[in-house]
């Protein structure tokens, strides 16, 4: 037994392949839909994102919010808008996307493959929030510095938080899938 | 071939078209499901849940059979057809209750039904060729010729049995006769379909001695006989069952087809030998008209149910079968090509070198449809949102055959599968691509046409009504009511409206005058005895749905802007001797009259006289009846401004022209003095009088249309942004008036001629002919023997740098706007309620559009955003009711299309939106770091 965990038959090998196919196919399509749907969704369709983000951005800043229907929730402080344009929902996909493809290139078993989707979805989900949150917090303070430049700097150091923290999550998902899969 | 047993491929054949036709399913019930009965809606679902547990049962199996590394079965084969056929069958037998005829539509995206049987025959064939795979033994190459032999006997049977057997049974019903009947021609098509297969497999496989010695026999009748032929039948060019440019299946008369046709013909009849600089190129060609076959697979495809039935019914009908023969010879040849180049290449190079091959047609297409877009959208900048201040030069070779692609591919609205003049699949890419999803009329296409290539114009002027003569109008009552914070007087009228006549479906339908300065901004229509409230949407939207709904008799009412300040208004249906009941909320600064169906109505009292003001709301002016009558009223000096037509054939015409304009400038020395010279065709050029005109006007070349509106429009923008204290009159001088190029009136421009709104035809025989700036421009009011000069205008200085010239009319108001700050869009969102500052400001910005069409593009939306926050109609929007709530789902999803689907209403202009980087863009630099990693990893190693 010993020895089919540390070199796995080729036929096994081939299993695997033939779940991460269809898992990484899966995934795929999941992804497509999601982001479909992202393309139709409104402010109100967004709102599981857009509340604890907004929630989390003035726990931080201190600066108080409103909700206006059908437009995202004001921060009339800097007039701040975040709508559905600034919930997250990109990060959060891409973040899936990577953790599923860091999850199948490690895990072995495919019970735990089957198990990787949702648990990613999870993870992504919150991480999503503490990210965004913190792009959109370092978005007021470059407005608040830097006004006039606000337009450019506000995408190039949204692109920075995203890139940075997603590099960081898929090393991440890297080494914590090959840890568990040397646990078990 | 045997590569298609490999269970994989099932994701993409069966997976994806399944998932993507149940979404496309789910998207439409969406739509009509409160529009249909408990048994349709009973079917949807039945349907939809068997589709569901299909895809789920058949990706189950996909992934037992991947991880079980099994090849598929004749069984799956079997099974796989038998059940989406059955499927099919029992679908297409229920297709009456799924969308049943009261749906319209216009509802449903595409043809429906037809998609269905798309996106599942390639599961079917897919089906079918596992079981020809599996039962067929290429060592046993005599089987080929004993499969033509059945695949030939089967449809003789049939016409055995349709002549013999079934007149045996007229008259006699038995029951589930039909439907037996039915399966067993499907089945019997199924088994001819299987039995061609295998035996074109066995023959392109070469297994025969005679068929692989004598392969140029059947080589050349199927890859360039029959295509040719199929392509010339389609297209009507011969037999008689299409006339040319309506193909049976579609427009493939286009000579590109033929030529590809020809030479993928060519390359798959050309010998394979051995020599590797010869058979890379002869691959990469085969490689790149695969596309061709494909494409033509995929057409024919839903069709091949039908091939047994052609052929019985038409000798040419096996022509149907080319597509799928010409696939199969292709695909075993690049299989062979394959083998064969990975003798010396490596696998690495090989497929993306074919793969690049297989892409040079779409990549043709997809940069021709680019470059369409491209000289459309530049061909319509000019035409309808000029910059006046750029000049353009339109490749007119481009255009033309962007104009002619353009026919061919526009929607007819016909919605068929057969007998279509547009290209399957690629004319639907082609709308999407170059058109946005949207439509250009056939007027406007007639419009570029006379315009850049002199065509013959036929001039749009005249409104259909469609008005019933049984309705009228047999009651109103006026109802106002002065707004102090708003300023305003907000009048009602209340209409009812009766049909005198039993006859149902009449409508109602007329076109008012809008007073200056007011505006609609309320509506409703009772439908039975509810009160439904107008919607204010996008115009095209809205007359879009109205159009939509007036087909199937439902309860619209459109309320729109027809031209500048007519408005059009009309309610549909009126049942027998109904009488409905509606009204339309006018908001208006002073009381005024309003002429509605003959009758005058005061709104707000006539008596009450507003002292003398002039309302500002930063760089617009409202300036009220009582403030125009103190102003001075004043003569600006007048001077020529020639407009030569310059259209093709008009060069030998100049010397005329010029004696005309050297006679008129004798006579009216004062108007000459600084007089201006236009050449016009599709473009205009200018010089001035003080200049060597004639000499230049010799030099010019004769083109295109005249182009007279977009002259006009030049003249009079350019001399209002310049606030000149001279005004233009402008005279055209041309043989043939009528050939002059309009899209409609310069009513929208009125304010930057407050003197006249007339300009002059001097024609062939020097006599001045009137004609109206702000009606129907195209036509002369009357003849008059001299040019009137003296026309009065009124000044108002608002400070001692801005003075503006007013129309002097004292009795109404005027909205004065200085065109020179910076206006339009923060003045409309300061000003968004239901208030007189909202009304001048988006008053103020319509104005700014219309000296600034290049600006339409960009700040339509936000003209539209602020008639949607104020309610306030505009040329833009319109007021509709409609019955319920998949009419409103349909309109809200007209409306974004329109919009472009991007409009949100936003917030003040200055909101900090806090938007992430797209997606596409993270994953990019995402993959931009992976490689780098990669290679800096690579590079690490080798060191």
């Amino acid at each position: 037994m010993n020895v089919l965990k540390t070199s796995p038959l080729p036929n096994q090998l081939r299993l695997d392949e033939f779940s991460n196919l269809w898992i990484g196919g899966f995934a795929i399509i999941l992804l497509l839909v999601g982001k479909f749907w992202y393309g139709q969704a409104d402010t109100e369709a967004l709102l599981f994102l857009l509340r604890p983000v907004s929630w989390l951005v003035h726990l931080v800043s201190n600066q108080p919010y409103t909700f206006v229907p059908e437009q995202g929730f004001h921060f009339p402080n800097g007039n701040i808008l975040i709508n559905s344009s600034c919930s997250g929902f990109n990060w959060l996909l891409l973040a899936y996307l990577l953790g599923v493809f860091a999850g199948l290139q490690s895990l072995r078993r495919p019970f735990h493959k089957m198990l990787l989707i949702p648990t990613i979805l999870i993870a992504a989900y919150l991480l999503s929030l503490i990210v965004n949150s913190m792009r959109i917090l370092f978005s007021i303070f470059i407005l608040e510095q830097l006004a006039q430049h606000a337009t450019w700097l506000h995408l190039i150091e949204g692109a920075f938080v995203y890139l940075s923290s997603l590099i960081l999550w898929y090393f991440a998902c890297q080494y914590f899938f090959k840890k568990i899969n040397s646990l078990l | 071939m045997k590569t298609l047993l490999n269970p994989r491929w099932l994701i993409l054949i069966n997976q994806v078209p399944v998932f993507f036709l149940i979404i496309l399913g789910l998207a439409n019930y969406r739509i009509i499901d409160s529009q249909l009965e408990p048994y349709s809606i009973q079917l949807w679902q039945l349907f939809g849940l068997a589709l569901a547990g299909f895809l789920i049962i058949h990706s189950a199996f996909t992934w037992v059979a991947i991880r079980q590394q099994k090849k598929l079965n004749s069984w799956y084969g079997a099974i796989s057809i038998i059940v989406y056929t059955l499927f099919l069958i029992t679908y297409y037998s229920h297709a009456e209750e799924i969308l049943p005829r009261a749906i319209p539509r216009w509802m449903v995206a595409g043809e429906f039904h037809a998609y269905v049987g798309t996106f599942l025959m390639p599961t079917l064939a897919h089906g079918l060729l596992v079981l020809m795979l599996n039962w067929t033994d290429p060592e046993r190459p005599q089987q080929a010729g004993r499969s033509f032999l059945y695949a030939l006997l089967i449809p003789g049977v049939l016409y055995l049995f349709a002549q013999i057997i079934l007149p045996l049974w007229r008259g006699a019903s038995w029951p589930g006769v039909e439907r037996a009947l039915v399966i067993l021609m499907v089945f019997a098509t199924i088994a001819f379909l299987f039995f061609l297969v295998r035996a074109l497999y066995l023959t392109a496989s070469r297994r025969t001695i005679f068929f692989e010695k004598k392969q140029l026999l059947w080589k050349i009748p199927i890859t360039i006989l029959f295509p040719i032929l199929g392509l010339a039948l389609n297209n009507g060019f011969i037999g008689d069952l299409s006339r040319p440019g309506n193909g049976i299946f579609g427009d493939f008369s286009a000579p590109s087809f033929y030529i590809i046709a020809i030479l993928n013909g060519i390359l798959l009849c050309l010998p394979n030998p051995e020599n590797k600089l010869y058979r890379l190129p002869l691959s990469l060609g085969r490689a790149a008209t695969f596309a061709y076959t494909l494409y033509f697979f995929f057409v024919f495809l839903p069709f091949l149910p039908l091939s047994v039935i052609a052929i019985l019914a038409l000798g040419t009908g096996f022509l149907m079968l080319t597509p799928l023969a010409l696939f199969v010879i292709h695909m075993d040849q690049l299989n062979k090509d394959v083998i064969f180049l990975k003798k010396y290449y490596k696998q690495k190079v090989v497929y993306p070198m074919l793969g690049i091959a297989f892409l040079i047609l779409p990549t043709i297409i997809q940069v021709n449809y680019a470059q369409d877009r491209q000289n459309l959208h530049e061909a319509l900048d000019y035409v309808y949102n000029p910059d006046y201040q750029k000049s353009y030069n339109i490749n007119k070779t481009e255009l033309s055959r962007t104009l002619h692609f353009l026919r061919k591919h526009k929607d007819r609205g016909n919605g068929s599968f057969f007998f279509s003049n547009q290209i399957p699949y690629l004319s639907a890419y082609y709308n999407w691509m170059v058109l946005d999803n949207l439509t250009l009329s056939d007027s406007k296409i007639n419009r570029l046409d006379a315009i850049f290539f002199d065509a013959p114009f036929f001039q749009n002027s005249t409104q259909v009504n469609s008005s019933s003569p049984f309705v009228e109008m047999t009651d109103i009552q006026v109802e106002s009511k002065y707004d102090e914070q708003a300023k305003v007087w907000r009048s009602w009228i209340h209409l009812e409206l009766s049909n005198n006549s039993e006859q149902s479906f009449q409508e109602f339908n007329t076109v008012f005058t809008l007073p200056e300065n007011s505006w609609i901004s309320d509506y409703y229509l009772y439908v039975g005895d509810r009160k439904e409230m107008g919607l204010l949407t996008e115009k095209r939207a809205a007359t879009w749905i109205f159009n939509q709904i007036r087909r199937v008799n439902r309860d619209p009412g459109l309320l729109y802007y027809l031209e500048a300040n007519k408005i059009g208004f009309r309610v549909f249906p009126f049942a027998d001797s109904e009488v409905r009941k509606t009204g339309i909320e006018f908001l208006h600064p002073e009381p005024m009259q309003l002429t509605f169906e003959d009758q005058t109505l005061q709104l707000g009292p006539p008596e009450v006289v507003a002292t003398a003001s002039a309302y500002d709301v930063g760089m617009a002016t409202y300036l009220n009846s009582s403030f125009k009558q103190t102003l001075d009223t004043i003569y600006r000096k007048p001077y020529f401004h020639f407009i030569v037509d310059g259209s093709a054939g008009n060069s030998s015409q100049v010397s005329k022209y010029i004696s005309q304009i050297e006679t008129l400038l004798e006579q009216y020395p004062d108007l000459g003095a600084q007089a201006q010279v236009s050449w016009t065709n599709a473009y205009q050029t200018d010089t001035s009088i003080e200049q060597d005109w004639k000499d230049w006007l010799r030099q010019q070349t004769d083109d295109g249309g005249f182009f007279l509106e977009q002259s006009l429009r030049s003249i009079f923008i350019q001399h209002y942004q310049a606030q000149s204290q001279r005004y233009p009159i402008p005279v055209v001088i041309s043989a043939d008036i009528d050939k002059a190029i309009f899209n409609q009136s310069l009513d929208e421009l009125a304010f930057t001629f407050p003197e006249t709104d007339l300009f002059y035809h001097l024609d062939q025989n020097d006599q001045f002919n009137q004609h109206s700036l702000l009606s129907k421009p195209w036509n002369a009011i009357n003849s008059v023997p001299q040019i009137e000069t003296k026309h009065p205008v009124l000044l108002w200085e608002k400070s001692t740098q801005e003075s503006f010239y007013i129309k002097s009319d004292p009795s109404v108001g005027s909205i004065v706007v200085d065109q020179s700050g910076p206006q339009g869009t923060e003045l409309l969102q300061e000003n968004n309620a239901k208030s007189l500052s909202a009304a001048i400001a988006q008053t103020a910005h319509w104005q700014k559009l219309q000296l600034n069409p290049n600006l339409y593009e960009q700040e339509w939306l936000v003209q539209l955003k602020a008639n949607f926050a104020s309610g306030l109609m505009s040329p833009l929007s319109a007021y509709i009711v409609v019955e319920n709530e998949a009419q409103k789902a349909m309109l809200l999803k007209k409306q974004a299309q329109a919009m472009d689907g991007n409009a949100r209403l936003d917030l003040e202009e200055d909101v900090n939106n806090m938007s992430e980087p797209g997606f596409f863009l993270l994953l990019g630099l995402f993959l931009l770091f992976l490689w780098y990693k990669n290679k800096s990893l690579v590079a690490t190693n080798s060191h």
